[in-house]
């Protein structure tokens, strides 16, 4: 601590501080207060309702908490599969309600560990599924009747991971018709909203018909699945605005909904399965307003658009992750309370489940302590607060329903720009939607670095390290143990021990339904089952859509 | 910064393999070009034989390479390795972002990456270190 110099009086600068930023995080204008004035529009019945009511702005059920404490998850993959399966049990013991499993990088961009590009990324930010025994070893000794498991595979790999998950609850003997939880499967979210131009040989529209086979064979078979959750979360993660985190979600959902509807499938029985997930940042209130404002404006594009009968099926299903970019390697423990703060902004408006950040994210993947803070502020909010008792507590704050309809308003502008365009593909196909994307992706940055947005610790009370709060962090202990060489030995392993006519037969089946534009899931299950890999199915299907064997066109069928 | 007739610093920005977090990357690039220099992003997914040949292609004087993920140990070993191979062997090795951890900062030192700027390092210390770096190796 700094010596005091005796004589000398310490002024206190801070007296009568003025706050330095007035609008929100979206650079919404906010006035002084807010009165009946602001809201002399808003009809009670029509634009807000009762909770469990259409529109459903304050909330999905009537009792909300009451009813059902939302679910609360965590990150969880990383190293082989048994290692991932014993974080999962881990997490579960202690106060998880649900569980997330996140894929490595070379899985998440549909390719497989011997590809050129996969080298040294092999089960580090994730776990690996490359073949119907890694789901087995992942939920080995975990209740799959009991459990809702959101998988956060995004691109065309979710038809692989989701067939080699129903192939290893049926080898258990589940009715796959009673397993709840989610599969992200936002393929063209991929184009632009976290890293941009795509892979270069591959088709928007290919990408596409995928998504809906994973639509369509979940209304069929698979009623409680999510098999849609419009990743917004990582397009809010380029620095975007909420107008643009919401309006590119919801032109993703419009593009899969009516690619499903021409197929047949009826809006009422997806209308609510289609689910979301967005960020949960340090703007309170304007991201309570969001989820507020997504699920009117859900409900009435339901109804109004898409002909939704069903009231229950105009129901948004809301997850949300704490905002990774919120967080600061500087003062890591001012992390713990910056995701209670974002966490607790959740379940004011009204989500169905959350999973936090680490506190450890601006050093690594979260580590076993960091998972057992977010799993505690998760639980601290349910049990201590009392948050849980009372539906919307927020609702008719004058404040919080004109920001609702404000954030509507300018989603809704954004949102038919797209739309004017023709659509998310066009948006894609024309590079609009990688530039607006891309625009954003260092504004956030410049904001700090010219000290327009205060954040404490790096541009505002910034400390030596010494006098930091301490706070366990163990990244290079714990990573350590993790290594991406024995799962590869595994899976070559696996690879020479297979009845390989078995999966060519297979395979050449799959090749067969692909070229027909017949729904791939059950022929993905069969070759799962015979002991294909991922990339070995999905070079398959697109080479059946003239298409080359890799997205990124570096490696050859091997079966050729 | 940049002195009147003095060769400008040519750096090549580079995102190795599957890392695709790029927001880091792309402020270096703001911030480099404000301080005066040429920057070459490589985008992404770039094997390392690719980022090697960009560097000696466009003749830079440094590569900074940015990692959110992935294993920066053998990564770096594989770029110096065709560096050398292709006679950029006196191009400044430079590595950035959350996976160059202070446990695996001497190995990289001790392979020869010049410049380790972990998270939480303020643009401003970046540039002018690379600067100095970058000038003493050329003289």
């Amino acid at each position: 601590m700094e010596p005091i110099i005796k004589g000398e009086d310490v002024k206190v600068v801070r007296w009568r501080e003025k706050p330095k930023k007035l609008d929100t995080f979206s650079d919404i204008e906010v006035k002084e207060s807010y009165g009946p004035e602001d809201l002399k529009n808003t009809n009670y019945e029509e634009e807000i309702g009762d909770p469990g009511e259409y529109p459903f702005t304050r909330g999905i059920h009537p009792n909300m908490y009451r009813g059902k404490i939302w679910t609360r998850r965590l990150f969880c993959g990383v190293g082989s599969p048994s290692f991932t399966n014993k974080r999962l049990k881990y997490q579960i013991k202690r106060g998880a309600s649900g569980i997330i499993v996140s894929p490595d990088m070379p899985c998440n961009m549909d390719i497989e560990p011997d590809h050129p590009l996969a080298d040294g990324f092999v089960a580090l930010q994730g776990a690996p599924i490359y073949c119907g025994k890694d789901t087995d070893l992942i939920f080995e000794e975990i209740d799959l009747s009991s459990t809702s498991i959101a998988f956060q595979w995004c691109d065309s790999s979710a038809l692989f991971t989701l067939a080699c998950f129903i192939a290893s609850a049926q080898k258990r003997g589940y009715d796959i018709s009673k397993l709840r939880g989610s599969i992200i499967n936002d393929p063209l979210h991929q184009y632009f909203g976290w890293y941009t131009g795509g892979q270069p040989h591959s088709s928007p529209h290919l990408k596409l018909k995928i998504n809906t086979d994973i639509v369509e064979y979940c209304a069929k078979n698979m009623p409680y699945w999510h098999p849609v959750v419009i990743n917004s979360y990582d397009i809010s993660q380029s620095g975007t605005d909420v107008f643009q985190e919401v309006g590119f979600g919801f032109a993703l959902a419009k593009e899969y909904i009516r690619s499903a509807l021409k197929r047949g499938v009826d809006i009422n029985k997806i209308g609510s399965r289609i689910m979301h997930v967005y960020t949960s940042n340090m703007d309170f209130f304007e991201t309570i307003a969001k989820f507020r404002a997504v699920r009117r404006m859900w409900a009435k594009m339901m109804k109004e658009e898409f002909g939704a009968t069903d009231p229950k099926a105009c129901r948004a299903f809301i997850t949300t992750h704490t905002d990774g970019y919120s967080l600061t390697y500087q003062q890591p423990a001012n992390n713990i309370l910056r995701i209670g703060i974002e966490t607790l902004a959740a379940v004011l408006g009204g989500v169905q489940s959350t999973d936090p950040c680490g506190y450890d994210e601006p050093y690594c993947i979260p580590s076993h302590k960091a998972a057992l803070m977010s799993l505690n502020t998760q639980n601290i909010i349910a049990y201590e607060t009392g948050v849980v008792n009372c539906a919307d507590p927020l609702g008719g704050s004058y404040y919080v329903e004109h920001l609702t309809n404000t954030i509507e308003d300018g989603i809704n502008k954004y949102l038919n720009k797209i739309e004017e365009m023709g659509g998310i593909i066009a948006a894609i196909e024309n590079g609009w939607a990688v530039k607006e994307v891309n625009e954003s992706k260092i504004r956030r940055d410049m904001e700090v670095e010219e000290g327009k947005r205060l954040i404490v610790g790096v541009n505002e009370l910034v400390l030596d390290k010494e006098e930091w709060v301490p706070v366990d962090i163990d990244r290079d202990a714990w990573l350590d143990d993790i290594s991406g060489e024995e799962y590869i030995e595994s899976l070559q392993a696996h690879k020479k021990n297979r009845d390989i006519n078995k999966v060519k037969e297979k395979l050449s089946a799959l090749h067969k339904t692909a070229s027909t534009g017949d729904n791939l899931m059950p022929a993905t299950i069969d070759t799962v089952n015979a002991g294909a890999t991922l990339a070995e199915v999905l070079g398959t299907i697109r080479e059946a859509n003239g298409l080359h064997y890799d997205p990124y066109g570096m490696v050859e069928n091997p079966f050729k | 910064m940049n002195t009147q007739g003095a060769k400008r610093i040519r750096i090549l920005v580079a995102k190795p393999g599957l890392d695709i977090h790029d927001r880091g990357a792309l402020l270096l690039c703001k911030a480099f070009r404000n301080a005066g220099m040429e920057v070459i992003y490589t985008g992404l997914w770039q094997t390392v034989e690719k980022i090697a040949n960009a560097a000696i292609e466009e003749d830079v004087d440094a590569v900074a390479i940015s990692l959110l993920d992935g294993q920066p140990v053998p990564i770096f070993s594989k770029i110096i390795k065709e560096l050398k191979k292709n006679g950029g062997g006196d191009i400044c090795l430079l590595g950035g972002g959350i996976a160059v951890t202070d446990s695996c900062k001497p190995q990289l030192e001790e392979m020869g990456v010049g410049g380790l700027y972990g998270p939480g390092t303020p643009l401003n210390v970046i540039v002018d270190e690379i600067t100095e770096l970058i000038k003493s190796m050329k003289n």
